[in-house]
């Protein structure tokens, strides 16, 4: 009995024993290729599988999600940055990751002195997300602008540099918030003959390159709108002479016949009508939501349902039909009703073009009704804009003090719920807008380039925001959309075998890259120009101020013998005589390009490090590269994050070669 | 002496009926003069204010260099405005506004910390501003028409401050 239990013991611990070894067999490191959505390039990392769970190296981590990684008193902590400011804080101890009050288990490894963490869910807690593509990519998401980024700079705004007046930029920060809360106040004070307007101004927007074409090609849309009658086309062949504003003549010939009687008809009219087919062609539909889910939204707080310029956005709004991007006729005959413009048949007869004319002088010259009339605000003087601008200024103030509520809940709280971080984001979003809705308004009355120049750069702010759109300020959230481990598959690469070791010395790195190897993602153009430009995101650039990173990428004509050959004559050469990129010839046998950089150049953490240009080299002729990368400094000024940043400079370079 | 007791009964049932009523129309006089008082607090936001714990400093989550100053202006300030209203009819009352006044204060700093410290002083400076308001009565409840008097007034100098600083 005693040799059977031995026996059954025996059989058993070496069944435990192969099952553990079966184990350690599936440990695996692997070398992977992801697709950056965002930055449209294939990024590789190399993860360590054990039990088919991949881990990371927090740095790897770090590099993949544009984040700055530390070790701070036994914990490892994540931090985003914008420019130098840190906006937002990950941290990872004793098995658990936290960011605010999301917090989850997190499993460490150690392979060969090396600390691994487990990607996921680790990655979801740094505005990333891995999914699968339809043709079985690995997608990276990784936020090119995070949540946290986007409040710190609105919170900056606020006070500093994004109030419509200037001078309000310029108070301490106490007077300029009171400053700002008593302009919200007097929003519910605008009198209604002006919110008309500003409802308008911000519901529109001008697509400049396209103004005029679209213009006609709205009046043409109005002119089988608003009427069948045709009549008044024959009498246009009158004046074809005056190309210009033939269709628009066309349309309006068409309104008129339409009006009581030609007797009504005069300048002021003209002039209105003008305005508000102007205005309605140019509704914007992203205008439109916005104001939708801020202005017309009751929870947020700004406006009320009694104040003019509620009424007056709620009015179009409700008309405009968000699938055809068109006013409903309905709608459109309500906005000229209340002009005091009413479309009724009219029984005495055409109305000819010299009727037009004798009104309008201006048309016998050649201009366009449009061109007569085209004024999308309506400002007719200083005195009116000026005026103007203070309910311009109440809006912006009003959004901005709610915006104050939220950093506020973002103090205490640390993080936004879902559905927050989207109100939040609409509301950002007026915010700026309002500020280019001014100086479009402005713009128009007293055409100027700088007033030009802050329309666009406003425009462009929104812009971007419509492009990130909400879901990547949410990837905020770990838990939003998060990655799902069970759908992902991920593809192994076959290793670049660099042919020499990877050597540091001093504070600098070489590296040779693989024989027979060329940039991967080289642009040939007209088959003779092969340039490739490294867009690296750098770490701890904060480290890095007042030095110079040092870049030389050495092609030989002839198999490299050597690491010391050269390579004080490389150290030597004068570094200040180029400042982007050079190329010099060191006897027949070798040839380099060396790129030096400022500290600079990097600013924003993320820059083009080197364009290199293989102009003139045929391609066939490259055999070796040689990379030199070094940060000019004194050796005691060096410390490990240095040497890590150079490391994996050198490897992110590496990593862009492909063998031939 | 019995008609002379019917007599002081009847003086005194009409003196009481009296009491009752004009009591009535004091108390209701009063209370629509609060009524409208408070709508004015309402409709201007002047009860918002909220107590933000200054918590510790999270070791996690979105780093923002930002201070409490707007609510904590709100809460502090709104706990010196007096609003009465001292005559009133169908459309119209006129109003008392006694609040700290924030011209002084703003020309003796803009600083954040030093304007609270101004306004929870004792010694706060106080400013009272005579206006006249229209209003609507809707369903019982007041609709004040919000104009920028009003407004001035209840920030107690704010707009005259920013004037003179050219905005």
């Amino acid at each position: 009995m005693k040799k059977i239990i031995c026996y059954f013991l025996t059989v058993s611990l070496l069944f435990q024993c192969c099952t553990l070894s079966v184990h350690a067999i599936e440990s695996e490191k692997k070398r992977i290729e992801i697709y950056d959505y965002y930055e449209s390039d294939n990024k590789t990392v190399i993860l360590y599988f054990q039990d088919n769970t991949p881990y990371i190296e927090p740095n790897e981590l770090a590099l993949l999600t544009d984040y700055v990684y530390a070790l701070q008193d036994g914990k490892i902590v994540f931090e985003k940055k914008s420019g130098l400011q840190t906006t937002k804080r990950v941290s990872l101890k004793d098995g658990k990751i936290q960011y605010g009050s999301y917090k989850d288990t997190i499993r460490t490894i150690d392979v060969d002195g090396v600390t691994y963490i487990e990607l996921i869910p680790t990655i979801d807690y740094l505005d990333s997300r891995l999914k699968m593509s339809p043709d079985g990519r690995l997608i990276l998401f990784s936020a090119e602008k995070t949540f946290s980024q986007l409040v710190n700079q609105v919170n900056y705004d606020l006070v500093h540099g994004g109030n419509i007046e200037n001078n309000a930029n310029n108070l301490e920060s106490g007077a300029a918030w009171l400053w700002l809360l008593l302009n919200g106040k007097l929003l519910s004070s605008m009198p209604g003959e002006r919110s008309r307007r500003l409802a308008f101004s911000l519901l529109t927007e001008e697509d400049k390159d396209n103004f005029i074409l679209e213009s006609n090609r709205a009046i043409v849309d109005y002119a089988s709108t608003v009427s069948n009658d045709v009549s008044f086309i024959s009498s246009v062949g009158e004046m074809m002479n005056l190309e210009i504003f033939d269709k628009s003549l066309k349309v309006f010939g068409d309104n008129m016949n339409m009006v009581t009687n030609s007797a009504n008809l005069d300048y002021e009219m003209l002039s209105r009508m003008a305005n508000i087919q102007l205005q309605i062609e140019q509704l914007y539909t992203e205008n439109i939501k916005n104001v939708e889910k801020t202005l017309l939204n009751p929870d947020m707080h700004i406006l009320s349902k009694t104040d003019s310029l509620y009424k007056d956005l709620k009015k179009i709004t409700n008309g405009y039909n968000k699938n055809s991007e068109r006013m409903y006729q309905d709608a459109m005959m309500g906005l000229y009703k209340d002009e005091g413009i009413s479309f009724i048949k009219n029984t005495g007869g055409d109305i000819i073009a010299s009727t037009l004319i004798k009104i309008v002088p201006a048309l016998d010259v050649g201009l366009s009704l449009l061109k007569v009339y085209g004024n999308i605000s309506g400002v007719t003087d200083g005195a009116v804009s000026v005026i103007e601008q203070k309910d311009y200024t109440a809006l912006q103030s009003k959004i901005a003090v709610e915006l104050q509520k939220y950093h506020n809940q973002i103090k205490k709280g640390g993080t936004l719920s879902e559905e927050k971080i989207r109100d939040y984001v609409e509301l950002v979003r007026m915010y700026y807008h309002v500020k280019t809705a001014y100086y479009h308004m402005y713009n128009d009355y007293a055409p100027d380039p700088l007033f030009e120049n802050n329309y666009l750069q406003y425009l462009n702010i929104e812009k971007e925001i419509d492009k990130y759109g909400h879901d990547v300020f949410t990837l905020d959230i770990p838990n939003a959309n998060s990655t799902d481990i069970n759908t992902l598959i991920f593809p192994k690469i076959e290793e670049i075998q660099l042919t020499q070791e990877f050597e540091m010395e001093d504070f600098s790195c070489s590296i040779y890259l693989p024989q027979n190897s060329i940039l991967s993602d080289y642009k040939k153009n007209d088959g003779s120009t092969l340039s490739y430009i490294w867009n690296y995101k750098v770490p701890y650039i904060d480290k890095l101020e007042n030095r110079t990173i040092q870049i030389i990428i050495i092609e030989s004509f002839q198999p490299y013998d050597g690491i010391q050959r050269n390579m004080d004559e490389y150290k030597d050469l004068n570094k200040n005589s180029s400042n982007g990129g050079e190329e010099q010839y060191l006897g027949d046998q070798t040839r380099f390009i060396r790129i030096w950089y400022p500290y600079e150049l990097f600013e924003n953490g993320e820059t083009t490090i080197a364009t290199i240009d293989f102009q003139n080299i045929e391609t066939k002729e490259l055999i070796n590269y040689y990379l030199y990368i070094s940060v000019d400094d004194s050796p005691e000024n060096i410390d490990s994050n240095d040497l890590l940043f150079i490391k994996n400079l050198a490897f992110k370079i590496a990593e862009s070669c492909t063998m031939l | 002496m019995r008609i002379k007791k019917k007599k002081i009964y009847v003086i005194l049932i009409v003196f009481v009926v009296i009491c009752i009523i004009s009591g009535y129309f004091f108390w209701s006089s009063a209370q629509s003069k609060d009524l409208l008082a408070d709508s004015v607090y309402e409709q201007l936001d002047l009860r918002t204010g909220e107590e933000i714990e200054n918590q510790a400093k999270e070791e996690t989550g979105i780093v923002l260099n930002d201070s409490n100053f707007i609510n904590d202006f709100q809460m502090d300030y709104e706990k010196k405005v007096q609003i009465e209203v001292t005559k009133y009819n169908e459309e119209q009352a006129n109003l008392s506004i006694t609040v700290p006044d924030m011209y002084s204060i703003l020309k003796h700093s803009e600083d954040e910390q030093k304007i609270l410290q101004i306004i929870n002083s004792e010694n706060c400076p106080l400013i009272t501003n005579k206006i006249k308001i229209n209003y609507e009565k809707k369903d019982g409840k007041y609709q004040v028409k919000e104009n920028e008097e009003l407004i001035y007034a209840i920030f107690g100098g704010m707009d005259k401050y920013f004037e003179e600083k050219g905005l």
